[in-house]
């Protein structure tokens, strides 16, 4: 049984008073500066705690951390970046965002080969994890300020191997051409979406390789079988639903909400449907390699997901934040939505499956 | 001692034989020619000598070491020789003067004794002054001084020379060979020319070795190979020469199809061996058949064709059995094509050679 | 007297030749480049996925389903279609450009030099712009005048991608059949004319017909080219549900990979191309065609009085489709905010450039590294290859010529086969190059060493060897006469052959997309990434970079070498 919340249901993120720490550490003058991009320009910026700087002052020394990320799209990683360098100052940051089967699949080949490059993974598929733990090769450790997340999801993995790190829906996304959106999972089979849905691929997004799993779980195959009919355009990352729908290519997706909402906000017309029957939520690890290059600025960076400016920078580019004390960006509370959510254990046999019987379907 | 010697050389490229059984002594100070029409293996033996090429079979030595044979090859290199080919091979990437210092500098000479001997080699080729032009500023001629000049300067054992003429037009030809023929008496070097020409090989050579097909011919001084050829090839390449083939039927006895000819000697033959009576047209008399006598060596003909060509005329006689000869006459003698004409071949001039 | 000076002696020889030790380095780098990714597909191909055991259940699974079957099908129609489409197009633009009197004759040809430097991948994306079905430019400039539902062209779909690659790949038949043409007199078309044939029956019964090898070799170029193309498919037909044997291939490298299963997909693969070189190679020898091989006589073109006009007409459409339109997009969309808004105001701004030059960290070291591997990799296939050739043309050493058959051997290996091969070999122990740049610049060399040996050997053919006997007989060695003359003579030719490698090396994506990693990403895999989520306006800016700095070095090119250099190895 997948866990599942719903608006009446018990809500998964109860605010939680703020400790003394994170208090400080979210002092509303350190957040600004850094927002603001005037983090103290040399030294530690203000604000820190010692345990903080001490985790700075090391990192400084590595100069740099390696950042590989599916969790969003790659402005929002461009503006996590920004708030990470504005709060730590001297260390670069060097990134990639893509799917997250690309980058799982470059870690593996990077593990085999024995090279060593990521510090930081962070995918969008959470069984990654547990095979990644299977094969020890996750550090165990507990960020600064984890603790300051809602209860659900603050021990994740038991081992400290991984931590939540994003947050996120698979709903549907359409062009504001249409009057009446789709408003269920079940509508996109209708025959009047013909030619005009646009989805992305399994075998690279993570995003939608949950979506597959989750709909097959509760419609069966059946449900893409049908679904290929309407002959849907098919790329690769669950971003590309979004220039698809933005360009007027394509009416209606099974699309991301973060970068569906940072092109509305543009001014672009796409809008968001959250379906009646269930939008799907991601819950995105983040966790650091056993054999980082930079172990310091690893953990400078999984602390930094649990600051007050990542939840913010998230909520500015339209993700839903960690912490209980940024409001999310889309107007709606995670707890105000229906949404349902795939086990670990079922993405981790449930996605190659899916994968495989997508290429029967689709054909790619 | 710088006598070079080839040792029953042979060189195949693949089914084609270019050098068979090839044995041959350059004589220190001579100048040799190798003297042959296209094809006829006078580059390859100049390749093997020069040790761009390995033998099939066979030795060369340079005096009393042996530079080259199918096991091992001197490299070129080591051979202190110099080669002057036919295209010049002048780099055009250099001005003459770095040209001729090229192989002084691999010598580690300092700079200013190349620049004394370079100067010195251009006074030598009549080329003094032109050291900072690039070849292409040249002419073929001085082109070639050029590279006669880069070949000797630095003192080779052995001077090889490749058709160094031939791109050459008829008149600065034939002012070139004399020029080469006078540079050589000066640096009095060991030299092996190739040449197509026979006349260029006459006028320079101290001695012509005539090829055929992979084979040497003859080896001789330029009269010995004109008056006393000892092959059919040999006999048509040098000169013009009216060959009929025939048997030795007695001491100097020759039957060439419906004629009995007499020769001047046959010590080479035995009777019965198949031969070819060589004479040359001009010691072929002709007369007018009136009041003819009888004699040796002497038969009617019928006149075919006649060329005039200036002060001699060139007929064309057909002799019985159908052999033609022909004979250089002083012009203005008026003979007509069909005419009857007594043909004398005077057995003195006529040569017996294998066929 | 020369007597009178004293002899001159050249100094003692070292011991070993260092010439043989050169040469014997070369062979292992070939070796090492080319037979051993090639033979660790092989081995690949035989061993399980799952847990490395001997077998040949890779080969049953590949050509026994249906969904690995269909991408096979699609390659051959893909790459017959696009070669048929190019050798027309090229066929037709080398006849008018090089036996009329068609004006614009320069022009048509510089184009089809701008259509070949330009990667077909780019091409794909602008055309992205231009005929996505509902949202591309012209699809909705038909629909605003016609007032139909929707426009006629689809971008995505296996015609599309034949168009885009055909239109990327017509360059090579074009510059052989118009440097064969140069060859042709004129007598033998006069004479025809002589008998009372028209221009275009001439054309159709004399001239075309003599140049069948080129137009064969442009046909096998073409279809070679458009089998191994990886970006174009990847780009148009994944969208589309359809999959090629490259975009199969790239996928089984994707979660849950099955490398060992894609070397035996690859294996049919090399055969057929190899297989066509050969027959290719036996075509060209049978029909020898002697008055191509000769400097022919006199040239005049044909004049086809008013004609002439509408043959220009139609020789701009190839350049219209590979270059005008799409390069006009890619500006566009690299000037705008959002690319599905078009070009209105308010939507025209640099930050793209910006960001690629500048505020991106991960896109500027990708343009830094793409110019510092390509110089590399240029450097390395140039310096091998003219030492490969400087052996083989010399015949330096025993089995040169071999040597230089390995040399040529990648021009059949399609690059994604070649990646697959170099991962298979160099992503393990004992030698690890994957994760560094070396990866990248060996495969880089390997896959254009080719194009730098055909350049290099032609380039030493054309050197007398004479120039090199002539200072060996004055006493110079191999290596010394090699550094001394025949490299200051070849100082051109090396140029244009490292120039002729580097522009290659610098848009090559199929290899590059299995072979890098984050940390040595290039500009082409950064515009693959890029590319799955639609971030198209980033894409163009990088890609209009990528060609900003080519056709910079082109035009460097042109003027250091004239025309004539660069036209002669469009196709080499």
């Amino acid at each position: 049984m997948a866990e599942s919340g719903d608006p009446q249901g018990r809500p998964p993120s109860a605010p939680r008073p703020l400790t003394r720490r994170t208090l400080l550490q979210a002092g509303v003058g350190a957040a600004a500066a850094a927002l603001l991009g005037a983090g103290g320009a040399a030294g530690a910026p203000a604000g820190l705690s010692p345990e903080e700087e001490k985790l700075y002052e090391e990192a400084r020394k590595e100069g740099k951390v390696v950042w590989w990320t599916a969790h969003y799209a790659q402005s929002a990683a461009d503006a996590v970046r920004d708030a990470f360098v504005a709060r730590y100052p001297g260390i670069e940051v060097q990134f990639i965002r893509q799917t997250a089967q690309v980058i799982y699949q470059r870690l593996n080949q990077n593990l085999k080969a024995g090279v060593r490059e990521v510090d930081v993974f962070a995918s969008t598929d959470e069984s990654h994890y547990l095979a990644l733990k299977k094969q020890g090769v996750l550090a165990a450790y507990r960020p600064l300020g984890v603790d300051v997340l809602p209860k659900a999801y603050r021990n994740i993995d038991r081992d400290n191997t991984y931590h939540v790190g994003a947050l996120g829906f698979v709903l549907i996304n359409y062009n504001t051409k249409v009057t009446t959106p789709p408003g269920q999972w079940t509508d996109l089979l209708d025959g009047r979406w013909k030619g005009q849905i646009t989805l992305g691929h399994p075998g690279f997004s993570g995003y939608v390789g949950n979506w597959v799993v989750a709909m097959w779980d509760r419609y069966g195959w059946d449900y893409f079988t049908r679904l290929a009919k309407n002959n849907p355009k098919i790329g690769r990352s669950i971003n590309d639903t979004v220039t698809d729908i933005v360009s007027g290519e394509r009416l209606v997706g099974a699309g991301p909400d973060n970068y569906s909402l940072e092109n509305k906000a543009r001014g672009n017309p796409i809008n968001v449907q959250f379906p009646a029957d269930g939008a799907i939520l991601i819950v995105s690890p983040v966790g650091i390699l056993k054999d980082a290059p930079h172990p310091s600025a690893a953990r400078l960076l999984e602390s930094f997901y649990y600051t007050k400016e990542y939840s913010m920078t998230m909520a500015k580019v339209y993700n839903y934040p960690l912490r209980a004390d940024v409001p999310p960006p889309s107007g709606v509370p995670i707890d105000k939505v229906k949404w349902y959510r795939n086990k670990a254990e079922r993405l981790e046999k449930g996605i190659p499956d899916a994968i495989a019987k997508w290429r029967e379907t689709f054909g790619v | 001692m710088a006598e070079i010697r080839l040792a029953h050389v042979s060189k195949r490229y693949g089914q084609a034989v270019a050098l068979r059984d090839v044995t041959l002594v350059v004589r220190h100070g001579e100048l040799l020619a190798l003297l042959g029409p296209s094809g006829c293996g006078k580059t390859t033996a100049l390749q093997i000598i020069a040790g761009f090429l390995v033998p099939d079979e066979g030795e060369v030595w340079a005096g009393d070491r042996l530079i080259s044979s199918p096991r091992a090859v001197l490299p070129p290199e080591r051979r202190r020789m110099s080669l002057v080919f036919q295209s010049y091979a002048l780099w055009p990437h250099m001005t003459v003067f770095q040209n001729i210092a090229f192989g002084l500098e691999l010598r580690r000479l300092p700079r200013d004794e190349i620049a004394r001997r370079v100067a010195w080699i251009l006074e030598v080729v009549n080329l003094g002054g032109l050291g900072n032009r690039y070849p292409h500023e040249l002419s073929g001629g001085q082109q070639q001084r050029v590279a006669l000049a880069r070949a000797l300067v630095v003192q080779p054992d052995t001077l090889l020379l490749d058709e160094p003429l031939s791109n050459l037009d008829a008149h600065l030809r034939e002012q070139m060979r004399f020029e080469i023929r006078r540079i050589h008496t000066e640096t009095g070097i060991t030299t092996v020319y190739v040449t197509h020409d026979q006349a260029e090989a006459m006028v320079i050579a101290d001695r012509i070795a005539v090829m055929n097909a992979g084979r040497i011919e003859q080896v001789g001084t330029p009269p010995e190979i004109y008056d006393a050829p000892q092959s059919h090839f040999v006999a048509s390449f040098i000169g013009q020469a009216n060959c009929l083939p025939g048997t030795l039927v007695g001491p100097a006895l020759v039957r060439c199809g419906g004629l009995q000819l007499r020769a001047a000697d046959c010590r080479a033959f035995r009777p019965g061996d198949d031969v070819v009576l060589c004479v040359r047209p001009p010691a072929v008399r002709v007369r007018r058949t009136a009041g003819a006598a009888a004699g040796d060596n002497l038969t009617v003909g019928r006149l075919v064709q006649r060329a005039y060509l200036g002060d001699l005329e060139d007929l064309r006689i057909a002799l019985p059995g159908g052999v033609v000869v022909r004979a250089f006459v002083p012009a203005g003698q008026r003979y007509e094509p069909g005419e009857e004409l007594l043909v004398e071949l005077p057995a003195d001039a006529c040569r017996l050679v294998r066929p | 007297m020369v007597e009178a000076a004293p002899p001159l002696a050249l100094p003692e020889r070292r011991r070993l030749d260092a010439g043989l030790a050169v040469w014997l380095a070369a062979a292992a780098l070939l070796l090492f480049m080319v037979m051993v990714p090639l033979l660790w597909i092989a081995v690949a191909s035989v061993h399980a996925d799952s847990d490395n055991r001997l077998t040949l259940a890779n080969y049953a699974e590949a050509f026994s389903r249906a969904i690995y079957l269909r991408p096979i099908q699609n390659s051959l129609t893909l790459a017959a279609a696009a070669a048929a489409i190019a050798v027309v197009a090229g066929t037709v633009l080398a006849w008018a450009v090089s036996r009329t009197d068609m004006p614009g004759r320069h022009i048509i040809r510089l184009l089809a030099f701008g259509a070949f430097v330009t990667p077909s991948f780019l091409g794909a994306t602008a055309w992205i712009f231009l005929a996505a079905p509902n949202s591309g430019w012209l699809n909705r400039g038909w629909v605003a005048l016609s007032g139909a539902a929707r426009g006629p062209f689809n971008v995505y779909s296996l015609g599309g991608a034949i168009f885009v690659i055909a239109m990327y790949s017509y360059p090579y038949t074009f510059a052989f059949v118009s440097s064969a043409l140069e060859l042709v007199p004129s007598e033998m078309e006069r004479s025809a004319a002589l008998l009372g044939a028209g221009w275009l029956r001439i054309a159709w019964r004399i001239t075309l017909p003599l140049v069948r090898p080129a137009i064969l070799a442009g046909a096998l170029l073409s279809f070679l080219e458009a089998i191994a193309e990886f970006g174009t498919p990847a780009f148009l037909l994944i969208p589309a549900r359809q999959q090629v044997i490259t975009t199969q291939l790239y996928l089984f490298f994707q979660y849950p990979s099955r490398p060992n299963l894609a070397a035996a997909y690859a294996i049919p693969l090399l055969l057929l191309t190899g297989g066509l070189f050969a027959v290719q190679q036996r075509l060209l020898r049978r029909g020898r065609f002697t008055t191509v091989a000769g400097k022919g006589g006199v040239r005049q073109p044909f004049r086809l009085g008013p004609w002439r006009w509408l043959l220009f007409g139609l020789c701009t459409i190839p350049p219209l489709l590979s270059l005008i339109l799409p390069y006009a997009a890619l500006l566009a969309t690299s000037l705008s905010r959002a690319w599905g808004r078009g070009p209105i105001p308010g939507n025209l701004t640099l930050y793209w450039y910006r960001w690629a030059l500048v505020d991106n960290g991960a896109a500027h070291r990708a343009i830094t590294h793409s110019l510092a591997y390509a110089a590399a990799s240029a450097t390395v296939a140039t310096v091998l290859a003219f030492v490969t050739a400087y052996a083989a043309t010399r015949r330096l050493v025993p089995g040169a010529r071999a040597l230089s058959f390995i040399a040529m051997a990648p021009f059949v290996v399609p690059g994604i086969i070649l990646a697959i091969g170099f991962f298979a070999a160099y992503a393990r122990p004992p030698l690890v190059l994957y994760g560094t740049a070396w990866m990248l610049i060996v495969a880089f060399a390997t896959r254009f060493l080719p194009i730098a040996y055909s350049g290099s050997e032609s380039a030493l053919r054309a050197i007398e060897l004479e120039l090199e006997h002539a200072a060996r007989t004055l006493g110079s060695p191999p290596i010394v006469t090699f550094r001394r003359i025949t490299l200051p003579l070849l100082r051109r030719s090396v140029l244009a052959t490292w120039l002729m490698a580097f522009i290659p090396s610098l848009r090559e994506l199929s290899s590059a997309v299995f072979l890098f990693t984050p940390a040595t990403a290039v500009m082409t895999t950064v515009i693959f990434d890029l590319s799955d989520a639609g971030n198209f306006e980033p894409v163009s800016a990088l890609g209009i970079i990528m060609m900003a700095i080519t056709f910079a070095l082109v035009a460097l090119a042109y003027r250091l070498f004239g025309g004539t250099v660069l036209a002669r190895r469009q196709g080499a």
